[in-house]
């Protein structure tokens, strides 16, 4: 119960982080970047035999994931300012 | 109330709330190498009953169309599109095309046309069948180009049912595609005969076409040149499959998923390389030769009639409920049991309070910018191929016992690298 209240409580701060985000319309991405992806996906295939594609691609996410949430950080900081 | 968010209150909120989000993108990225690609946008191709190619669009993302060569009587054709969700072709979902009125009784390129494709998953495998509606015989000729995904399948059912599956290697479909689909690794027998293989070939000669089986033990040193050497094969086998004329389709007779090859050699049980291939004996020569050949797969074959299970394992099968397994408890039982329920209900979260992080993943991996990347990680699903063991690429000779150590070592110094990057990046955070 003392857990469940505890997750509770991150779960509730997490929504409410993420409200913004959640009214935004569904992600789509330009037809020319998805037949881009989709095509660099076919070259990247034959590579991927010796280098490991999909693990430079976890670590770029991280690397992005990260500066956003920094980035965000600072945003939300800078408003809490001007409103004193 | 406003100091109750302070900066280390903010930072420790971000930190969870980034390590919630990016653990199951995580997750999903790993598991990338255990799924198949059915995300395409580049145009896959049928092929008529002359050989020629015509170009023909279909996307499972945004799966609505599938194109067939028909020659029929009926007034009427109708696609229904079976998407199977669960294994062993389990879970069945339909979906129903347009209906086309066909040109004459010649062969014809239909599109059919369906409003949604649904699920269309990562996972599902599907069946087409075309209906004939208003009577009359029908057949058809060509397949939907699988090399459109990464290593689709295509194959025709002779009489009924254009069929196609999703997620096994296709060798150049302008020569045609055979696979071996089973064995897999997994227990047989002490000795394993029952070879399964998929194919489909547009007969260019006449003659005799056979199904050939090449495989080598693991532990032979010949199996490098039996997979550098297309035409190598350290122990052989053939199974006909009958004569076909210029311009047929070669298909397996009694053809419904695959066709099996029961008469083809019994090996025991160990690790092998195999291969499978369609070999062409020209009618008036007694010259063979091998029109395609599929992607080399690795099996381990285990004896089967003496597996390393307790036949009892299922009686001492325990519960993983914590609360249900307090009664297990035995020293000071009338204490213990009572203390143990009360910790798991003090501390121990169920359930749905977990489950409801993965859904507001779920929520926000649809939109911006996460979307994005999710979309962008879909798209490149797939890109680890089917799994085989030993392939030959368009730039390496892939040998899984060399390049599988040298590839899992880049990747721990790639992730090695960022866990550093990260350290450093937090380290000497300024805010």
């Amino acid at each position: 119960m003392i857990t469940t209240i505890l997750l509770d409580i991150v779960y509730g701060f997490m929504w409410i982080i993420i409200l913004p985000l959640t009214l935004l319309p569904n992600a789509t991405l330009n037809p020319n970047i998805t037949t881009a992806i989709t095509t660099v996906n076919s070259y990247l295939t034959t590579i991927n035999d010796i280098f490991p594609i999909p693990t430079l691609i976890i670590c770029l996410s991280i690397v992005l994931v990260t500066e956003l949430a920094i980035l965000t950080y600072k945003g939300i900081k800078w408003i809490r300012k001007l409103g004193g | 109330m406003y100091s109750f968010i302070n900066k280390k209150t903010t930072i420790g909120l971000f930190i969870l709330t980034i390590g919630v989000l990016l653990a199951p993108q995580i997750t999903h990225a790993d598991n990338i190498a255990a799924q198949q690609t059915i995300y395409s946008t580049s145009t896959p191709q049928g092929i008529d009953n002359t050989g020629n190619q015509t170009i023909s669009e279909l996307s499972a993302s945004d799966w609505n169309q599938v194109q067939v060569f028909v020659s029929t009587s009926a007034s009427t054709l109708r696609a229904v599109m079976h998407t199977f969700t669960g294994p062993n072709q389990t879970g069945v979902e339909t979906s129903t095309s347009t209906d086309i009125t066909p040109v004459d009784g010649d062969y014809h390129l239909y599109t059919f046309t369906f409003d949604a494709i649904t699920p269309a998953s990562t996972t599902a495998s599907y069946k087409l069948f075309i209906n004939t509606i208003g009577g009359g015989t029908e057949s058809f000729k060509g397949s939907i180009n699988p090399d459109s995904y990464t290593g689709g399948q295509a194959s025709i059912e002779p009489t009924k049912d254009f069929y196609f599956r999703i997620g096994k290697n296709l060798a150049n479909p302008n020569t045609g595609a055979i696979t071996i689909t089973y064995p897999t690794n997994g227990y047989t027998g002490k000795y394993f005969g029952l070879w399964t293989v998929d194919y489909n070939y547009l007969a260019t000669t006449t003659g005799i076409y056979w199904v050939e089986v090449d495989y080598a033990s693991s532990t032979q040193t010949l199996f490098d040149q039996f997979i550098t050497d297309p035409n190598a094969g350290v122990y052989s086998d053939a199974h006909s499959i009958g004569s076909w004329g210029s311009g047929q389709l070669v298909i397996p007779p009694g053809f419904t998923d695959q066709v099996i090859t029961t008469t083809l050699a019994s090996i025991p049980t160990g690790d092998y390389y195999a291969k499978a291939a369609i070999r062409i004996q020209p009618i008036g020569t007694n010259i063979s030769y091998i029109a395609t050949t599929s992607p080399i797969i690795q099996i381990s074959i285990t004896d089967g009639t003496n597996p390393n299970v307790n036949a009892n394992q299922n009686n001492n099968a325990t519960t993983t409920d914590p609360y249900t397994q307090c009664n297990n408890l035995t020293f000071l039982d009338t204490l213990t049991i009572p203390i143990c329920k009360l910790s798991v209900f003090l501390f121990i979260p169920d359930t749905g309070t977990l489950s409801q992080f993965g859904n507001l993943f779920k929520t926000i991996s649809t939109k911006p910018p996460i979307g994005w990347l999710t979309i962008s990680i879909g798209l490149l699903e797939g890109i680890n191929g089917t799994g085989t063991a030993a392939t030959t690429s368009q730039l390496f000779i892939v040998i899984p016992p060399i390049t599988d150590p040298i590839k899992t070592g880049i990747a721990t110094i790639l992730y090695l690298f960022t866990l550093i990057w990260l350290f450093n990046r937090i380290r000497h955070l300024a805010i």
